[in-house]
């Protein structure tokens, strides 16, 4: 019983662990490459690539990290009751 | 023991009192000044005060316990730890030259803005809360448990000590020589003598009370940087936008930034400064392609040009010693004629080149250079993103938190801590440079800003901001300002308009970046060689005692080994700095991400990685970098050589990968191990 939800709970983070890094990967990598092509747009008066490169992606940086931690402290609260009910700890 | 609770609040207590101590101390200078206190005094009441308060606040967080002293007893709450982990980052670099890089590179200056943010994604998703759960001391730990098997544990172990020393040492140089910089920059005192103040109150500090010591006053050197950081630019927001959060109202400027720069293309003057710049590059070209006559010529000009005014009789001393200065400086040999005039065309016609748009992706001439430039910028976020989270320094701090959950959430706190700096830079470089376009563009050579002469005349060899009348007009044009990235920062007060106590603030602040991210990384230097090598290779039976007294003696030897380094002024350790990311990126990082995701990782695999990494990035920088007499013409694909790492890492990942798979499996014990630290 314990194996199982251990490894359910490692399937779990596993599966965030890739979405995350994969928006992490798009908003750096394949937001920058088209970089020249989103200066046309503006935002408020901000060139898109630059307000994104300057402070935008920093924030969704942010986002993901502040995603991460709420979604794991949840379901490691999950996995130690979960363990309390099997095991009685 | 107090609860973790009211421990909380009692540091909340006591760094809010501290913080309201520290607005006294800024509100008496502003006393003392007003009544006439001379700025130097006032360099070296900021000075000494910040210092003496690090090493107080060392001194009564003294330790001998082993897990106080490695890693302050595992209970640093999370907001504290991230508070003292964003100082242990904020560099002298980041804190100084920054926004200075943003000013004059424009956009690929923010390479450095998103890889030094980026990179806590990585730190907090794949390295953070597993370290934490290992809930060792150092990061050869990890690996050398990770990776046990034929070979001693301890080869994996000595390796990543040797990638630690490196990567920490020559970081530590440059912060060291950022210290002595910015004190012998405020207060006038010679160089080395700042170094080894610096180092005085960083040996209190770290040598008393270690990780314990270090967090504590990483802490309370925060709170500096953010003041420091943050006043100048909401005053000159406010003076600009009229609105004081530089964060948000520097966008209402860049449109007139953008309209000041088109103008200032346009003008003919400078076009004009910027022929008198290309015709001087077009005469070194036309000497270097006559060497070695045009150097014999130009000697023996020199030598008549001496005489010729010593033989003029109105000639006034001043005269005859700038000629014989001119012969003294003149090349000894045609060698060196070459190497002075290679260097002194490619300023000529860096200089005559239109400044860059600040907002403009990589602007190039044409559509091979432009995506050349973003290549490199995406090469380089990418180093600077997997380095940050192989830097054994950052990493090490999580340990020092209570719980994995903490840890999580003290890399939140980190990454918050450093974002309210950092989405700042862009802000300052902007409102700066719109004010340096508007005000001191434009205005006539009589009637120049206080702080251009000021900041001119304090580092004579190499002067932070110089401006001539080149084309004799008497108005200052763009072209004719020569400025080092770092006044951006140091000069804003007075760009502002602030009085001078708020420019030792930020003197202050930059040393408090500087002995902050130094304390880290000297503590980590030292564990690596007292813990790794000497308590787990030399002596395992060394009593706990000991091993403090060790450590605490090899802090020292290294501390003065840096400053020693340090006061060489090395260039090329400057430079070396952002090719330590490289370094961490190739050899630390697969070798700790595969040991926690991929359990088929072994201990071959991991050498095989951490040694073909190592040797592919010291290979690409040995053949690419001028200052370790490679060539440019050397490069893959144009990608500069501080971003070796960009092939350091799949090399490093593919070697971990392909031996692994053709070694046998990791035992029972070291999977038990990886599931151990996959649950929280």
């Amino acid at each position: 019983m314990e194996n199982k939800t251990a490894s359910n709970f490692w399937d779990n983070t596993r599966r965030l662990t890739m979405a995350l890094l994969a928006l992490w990967f798009v908003v750096t990598f394949v937001a920058v490459f088209f970089a020249r092509e989103l200066d046309r747009v503006n935002l408020f008066g901000w060139p898109l690539s630059f307000y994104m490169a300057a402070q935008g992606i920093m924030l969704v940086y942010l986002a993901i990290v502040v995603v991460y931690t709420i979604r794991m402290g949840r379901a490691e609260r999950q996995l130690q009751q979960t363990g309390e009910h099997t095991h009685g700890e | 023991m107090e609860s973790d609770k009211s421990f909380f609040w009692r540091l909340t207590r006591y760094y809010a009192w501290y913080t309201v101590g520290f607005i006294l101390f800024l509100l008496v200078l502003a006393v003392l000044e007003h009544e006439g206190m001379p700025r130097a005094w006032i360099g070296y009441l900021f000075m000494f005060v910040t210092i003496a308060l690090y090493a107080g606040i060392g001194v009564v967080s003294r330790t001998s316990d082993v897990p106080e002293y490695y890693v302050a007893g595992r209970r640093v709450p999370a907001l504290f730890n991230g508070m003292a982990t964003a100082a242990d980052w904020i560099s002298a670099a980041t804190f100084i030259s920054l926004a200075g890089g943003l000013y004059l590179q424009g956009f690929d200056g923010l390479a450095y803005i998103m890889g030094w943010t980026g990179g806590y994604c990585l730190v907090a998703l794949l390295i953070a809360p597993y370290l934490r759960k290992f809930g060792q001391y150092t990061i050869p730990d990890f690996l050398a448990e990770r990776y046990p098997g034929r070979y001693s544990g301890n080869l994996v172990r000595i390796l990543a000590v040797i990638a630690t020393i490196i990567i920490s040492f020559t970081y530590v140089v440059a912060q060291i020589y950022g210290v002595g910089l910015i004190t012998s920059r405020f207060t006038g005192i010679d160089f080395s003598i700042g170094i080894f103040l610096g180092l005085a109150s960083i040996l209190v500090c770290s040598f008393l009370g270690g990780m314990r010591a270090i967090t504590w006053t990483q802490v309370a050197q925060y709170i500096i940087i953010l003041f420091a950081y943050l006043i100048p630019v909401i005053w000159l927001s406010a003076k600009h936008t009229s609105v004081p959060v530089p964060q948000v109202a520097y966008g209402s400027v860049l449109p007139k930034l953008n309209a000041a720069e088109k103008r200032i293309a346009d003008d003919p003057k400078e076009k004009e400064v910027s022929a008198i710049f290309q015709a001087r590059a077009d005469d070194y070209e036309k000497k270097l392609r006559n060497l070695p006559r045009s150097w014999e010529e130009g000697r023996i000009d020199a030598q008549h040009h001496i005489e010729e005014v010593k033989r003029n009789s109105h000639a006034s001393l001043a005269d005859i010693k700038s000629a014989s200065r001119a012969l003294t400086a003149y090349p000894k040999s045609a060698e060196e004629a070459e190497r002075k005039w290679s260097d002194a065309k490619a300023y000529n016609i860096a200089r005559a080149q239109p400044s860059v748009s600040q907002t403009e992706p990589f602007p190039g001439k044409d559509e091979d250079a432009a995506n050349i430039k973003r290549n490199n910028f995406l090469a380089l976020v990418f180093c600077l993103m997997v380095g940050t989270a192989a830097l054994p320094h950052i990493l090490m701090r999580y340990y020092t938190t209570p719980s994995v959950h903490e840890a999580r959430k003290s890399v939140f706190w980190t990454l918050f801590f450093i974002m309210l700096i950092y989405i700042t830079v862009p802000a300052l470089a902007i409102l700066v440079k719109y004010d340096i376009y508007t005000s001191l563009v434009g205005s006539t050579y009589s009637h120049l800003p206080d702080w251009v002469y000021y900041w001119a005349n304090i580092d004579k060899v190499n002067p932070l901001v110089s401006i001539t009348d080149l084309n004799h007009d008497s108005v200052v044009q763009l072209g004719e300002i020569a400025l080092d990235g770092d006044i951006i920062v140091l000069a804003t007060p007075e760009i502002a308009g602030l009085p001078y106590f708020i420019s030792g603030l930020v003197a202050a602040g930059g040393l408090a970046a500087a002995l902050s991210t130094a304390d880290g990384l000297l503590l980590t230097i030292s564990n690596a060689l007292s813990h790794d090598v000497y308590y787990k290779v030399i002596d395992p039976t060394a009593s706990t005692q000991k091993r403090v007294t060790i450590s605490k003696l090899l802090l020292l030897v290294v501390a003065l080994l840096a400053a020693y380094a340090a006061s060489l002024k090395p260039g090329d350790i400057l430079s070396m700095v952002g090719v330590a990311f490289s370094l961490a990126a190739s050899t630390l990082f697969p070798a700790l991400v595969f040991g926690i995701f991929w359990k088929r990782a072994n201990q071959p695999g991991a050498i095989a990685g951490i040694v073909a990494g190592f040797v592919m990035c010291v290979y690409y920088m040995l053949t690419t970098h001028p200052a370790f007499g490679g060539n440019a013409a050397n490069q893959w694909f144009h990608i500069a050589p501080i971003s070796a790492g960009l092939f350091g890492v799949p090399v490093g990942i593919a070697a971990l990968v392909i031996v692994s798979l053709l070694t046998p499996p990791p035992d029972e014990r070291t999977i038990a191990l990886i599931d151990h630290i996959r649950t929280p």
